[in-house]
C-alpha cells in the first residue's frame, strides 16, 4: 500500500482543517537555514522517507534541539543516515508539548471506514486503549469515543495530572478525520500519530496515509 | 417476498427422503411427521398439520408418509415449502421441478455448494438463477433448515423441538443451533423461531431479522454470526429492528488475524472484531461473550420491561431550578455474601445501585416485618431466615421509591426457606410494578426448582448465579 507523499498530506489536511503543527518541509541546508527564521528553538527535525514507516526506531526523528549548532548536528546525522533511502522531505517542526493522542481511521472490509481514538505516542499497540466507530461520525458519537476510552481522564473538569484537554477541539478533529475518509474511499490506513493536544488546541504531529 | 412459506407453509415435500435412520432425509421427514428426529426424546414436538409429501423414487412409504417418484407426481397443485436433502449435483434440477409445481420457498440442507470453491460456487449460482426466475426463496444451502415451535414446524435434522416461546435464534453455525435445542430443553429456554442460515446464498440474516421485526411471537432476537457480507446494510436492517426488538449478537472468530498484515496503529488497533462490536453497538444492538449469556441476555430482554435510569428531576421551590439526583436497582436477599458479590458485579457492569432515602428504611422499620439485624441499606439483607411476608414487605416498599428503578431478589436455602411463596411473592410485584423489571437469582438446584418454574411461567428472569442477573440488568439497561 503506497504512503501519501508530504506534500499531498498536508494539502489534504488544510483542505479538511486539521491543524498541523507549525512545520517547513525542506531539501537542503540552504533552505533549513531560511527555514529555521519562523521558529523558536526547541525544534523536531524528521526525513521522510516512502520506504520507513517507524522512524523513531530508525533514528530518523531528532527531538529537542536546542541551538543552530544542533540544528545543524541533527541535518547532517540525517543526511548520513539515509544516504541508501529515498527522502521524500526534511521536515522542521516547532517541538510542542502537551498529551499524545492518537486519531486514526481505516477502511474495514466489511464496515468500510472506520475511526479511531486513544492515548498516542509509541506504545499505542501496548496500552490497546482505543475506541472506534464505524463513519461517518458526529459530534456526539465523538464524545462518546473519547470518554471510553482511558484518554477520558484528561478531558474531566479536574483534568489529570494538571493536565486538561479540550474536548470540543478534539471531538471536530475526529469528526473531520470521518468526513475526509468518507470522502476518500481510495484511503485504506490513517493514522495521526501523535497528536499533541492542549488546554486550547490539537496539532497533528505526525501524519501518515496508505492509499490503495 | 414474504418469508411466511417458510414459518407456516401449506404444505410440504421432502426432496430426498430416505429409509436410512442415519440420513439426512430420515431426519427432516421424521421431524415433519413426529416433531422430533428421536420419538421418545422429551421435545415438544408435534405432527405438522400440513400436508406432508415424500419424495423417493425407490420406496413406496416412509414413516407413514406415501413416497413419490418425483416432486411433478405429487398430486397437489402446488407445493409451498420444498425441503431438497440430495446430492448438490441435482439440486438445480429439483428446483426446475420445484417452480413447476409453484414452490414459494426451498430449504436446501445439502452441502457441496459456495462453501467448497469455484465448482460449488457454480452450482450454486446455477440454483439460485432458476429460483430467482420462479420466485422461490432459499434458505441454504448447507444448512440444518428452521424450527418454528408455535406452527409445530420442525423442518430440520435437529434432534428436536424446543418448546414454544418468544426469543429468535439465527446461526450461521447448523451445528450450534442443533447442540442448543437440546441444551435448552434442560435449561427452559424456548424460541418463537431457529433459523440455521448455511451459506446465505437468498435468505440473509437481514431478511431473518426483518421476518423477526414482523413476527409476533418474537419478542428478542439472538444471532450466532461469524462474518455478514455487506456490514452497512447489516447496520441499517439493525437500526430499523432495534427500536422495536432487541437483537443479541455472539460473535464468533474474535481471534481470527486479518487477512492481509497490518501496516500502520491503527490497523493493529482496530481489529475486525472491535469494529463489528462497534457496528453493532451504533445500530443499537448488544454484544455478548458466549452462547450462555446470549440465551440469559435474550429471556431478560424478551421478558422485562427497560431498566430506566435517567435521572429524577424535580423542581425546587425555592427558586425553581431543577434538581437531578440517580436512580438504581436495589438487591433485595436473604443471604449477605451472594448480596455483596451482587453489587460488585453491578458494579462492574456500570448497574447503579440505589440509595435508600430516610423515608424508605422508616417504611421498612414501619413494616414491623424486618428482622431487628436486617442491612438497613442496599444490598438490603433481610438475614437468613426470611420468610415471603418479608420479602414481600421489603419489595413492595423499595419498589415503591422513585429512585428505585428495579431490583434483584436473591433467595438463597436455609431451613426454613419457603421457596414458593418467596417466588409467589416476586410474581405479586411485578404484577404491582409493571414498569420495574424484576430479576430473580433463586440460588439452589433440586429445592428450587418448582419456584423456578414458576418463575418462568411468569415471565421473571431467573438466574442461578448473582452475576448473570446483574449482567441482565445491564442489559435491560442498554449498557452491554
Amino acid at each position: 500500500m503506497p504512503l501519501l507523499g508530504y506534500a499531498a498530506t498536508a494539502e489534504l489536511l488544510s483542505r479538511y482543517q486539521i491543524p498541523a503543527c507549525h512545520q517547513v518541509a525542506i531539501q537542503s541546508q540552504d533552505q533549513l537555514w531560511a527555514a529555521k527564521q519562523s521558529f523558536e528553538y526547541p525544534v523536531v527535525l524528521k526525513a521522510l522517507s516512502q520506504q520507513t514507516s517507524h522512524k523513531t526506531e530508525k533514528g530518523l526523528v531528532k527531538v529537542g534541539i536546542a541551538s543552530d549548532t544542533q540544528l545543524m548536528e541533527a541535518f547532517s546525522e540525517l543526511q548520513a543516515a539515509t544516504l541508501n533511502e529515498k527522502v521524500d522531505v526534511f521536515l522542521l517542526q516547532q517541538q510542542l508539548s502537551g498529551v499524545e493522542l492518537i486519531v486514526g481511521g481505516k477502511r474495514d472490509s466489511t464496515f468500510g471506514p472506520t475511526v479511531l481514538f486513544g492515548l498516542g505516542g509509541i506504545m499505542v499497540e501496548l496500552v490497546q486503549d482505543s475506541s472506534v466507530r464505524v463513519a461517518p461520525i458526529d459530534t456526539r458519537v465523538a464524545t462518546e469515543m473519547i470518554f471510553e476510552t482511558k484518554a477520558s481522564a484528561f478531558f474531566r473538569p479536574e483534568g489529570f495530572r494538571k493536565r486538561k484537554l479540550n474536548a470540543g477541539i478534539v471531538e471536530q478533529l475526529l469528526v473531520s478525520v470521518s468526513k475526509l475518509l468518507m470522502e476518500h474511499p481510495e484511503i485504506s490506513e490513517l493514522d495521526f500519530n501523535p497528536v499533541i493536544a492542549t488546554s486550547d488546541a490539537a496539532f497533528v504531529v505526525d501524519a501518515r496515509i496508505l492509499t490503495d | 417476498m414474504t418469508l411466511e412459506p417458510f414459518f407456516s407453509p401449506k404444505n410440504i415435500a421432502v426432496v430426498g427422503a430416505s429409509r436410512d435412520v442415519n440420513s439426512v432425509g430420515y431426519g427432516v421427514l421424521s421431524s415433519l411427521v413426529h416433531g422430533c428426529v428421536k420419538p421418545g426424546v422429551p421435545g415438544e414436538g408435534k405432527p405438522y398439520a400440513g400436508e406432508i409429501y415424500a419424495i423417493n423414487p425407490n420406496a413406496d412409504e416412509i414413516l407413514g408418509v406415501k413416497c413419490h417418484k418425483t416432486l411433478e407426481d405429487v398430486p397437489a397443485e402446488s407445493i409451498a415449502l420444498v425441503i431438497i436433502a440430495v446430492h448438490a449435483s441435482i439440486v438445480p434440477q429439483i428446483m426446475r421441478d420445484a417452480a413447476k409445481k409453484h414452490a414459494k420457498a426451498a430449504i436446501v440442507i445439502s452441502a457441496g455448494f459456495g462453501e467448497t470453491g469455484a465448482e460449488g460456487k457454480k452450482l450454486q449460482n446455477e440454483m439460485l438463477s432458476v429460483a430467482r426466475e420462479a420466485g422461490i426463496r432459499i434458505l441454504g444451502p448447507n444448512c440444518l433448515g428452521l424450527i418454528a415451535p408455535h406452527n409445530n414446524l420442525n423442518a430440520s435434522f435437529a434432534l428436536s423441538t424446543p418448546p414454544a416461546g418468544n426469543v429468535a435464534f439465527f446461526s450461521q453455525s447448523g451445528a450450534m443451533a442443533d447442540s442448543i435445542i437440546d441444551w435448552a430443553l434442560r435449561e427452559r429456554y424456548t424460541f418463537s423461531a431457529i433459523v440455521s442460515l448455511g451459506n446465505s446464498a437468498d435468505v440473509d440474516v437481514n431478511d431473518l431479522l426483518l421476518w423477526a421485526l414482523e413476527d409476533a411471537n418474537t419478542k428478542a432476537i439472538t444471532l450466532y454470526l461469524e462474518g455478514v457480507s455487506d456490514g452497512r446494510k447489516f447496520m441499517d436492517t439493525l437500526r430499523r429492528v432495534t427500536p422495536t426488538k432487541p437483537v443479541i449478537v455472539l460473535k464468533g472468530g474474535k481471534s481470527a488475524v486479518g487477512l492481509h498484515a497490518v501496516s500502520s496503529h491503527t490497523g493493529s488497533l482496530a481489529g475486525s472484531y472491535k469494529v463489528f462490536t462497534a457496528a453493532v453497538h451504533q445500530s443499537g444492538g448488544l454484544m455478548v461473550d458466549s452462547i450462555e449469556e446470549l440465551f440469559d441476555v435474550a429471556r431478560a430482554k424478551a421478558d422485562s420491561p427497560a431498566l430506566d435510569l435517567s435521572p429524577l428531576e424535580k423542581t425546587n421551590p425555592a427558586d425553581g431550578s431543577i434538581v437531578r439526583s440517580p436512580k438504581g436497582v436495589v438487591i433485595v436477599t436473604n443471604g449477605g455474601g451472594a448480596g455483596v458479590l451482587c453489587a460488585d458485579y453491578c458494579g462492574d457492569f456500570g448497574v447503579p445501585l440505589a440509595e435508600l432515602s430516610a423515608e424508605c428504611i422508616a417504611a421498612l422499620d414501619a413494616s414491623g416485618k424486618m428482622h431487628p439485624a436486617y442491612s438497613r441499606g442496599n444490598p438490603l439483607d433481610l438475614v437468613g431466615d426470611a420468610l415471603p411476608e418479608r420479602y414481600a414487605a421489603a419489595l413492595h416498599t423499595v419498589l415503591s421509591q422513585e429512585n428505585v428503578s428495579g431490583a434483584i431478589v436473591i433467595q438463597t436455602l436455609q431451613t426454613m426457606t419457603n421457596s414458593i411463596e418467596d417466588a409467589r411473592v416476586v410474581v405479586q410485584a411485578s404484577k404491582a410494578f409493571p414498569d420495574k423489571p424484576i430479576v430473580a437469582v433463586f440460588m439452589g438446584g433440586k429445592y428450587t426448582e418448582e419456584s423456578i418454574n414458576l418463575l418462568r411461567e411468569h415471565s421473571i428472569p431467573d438466574y442461578n448465579d448473582p452475576q448473570k442477573a446483574a449482567r441482565a440488568m445491564a442489559a435491560l439497561a442498554g449498557l452491554l
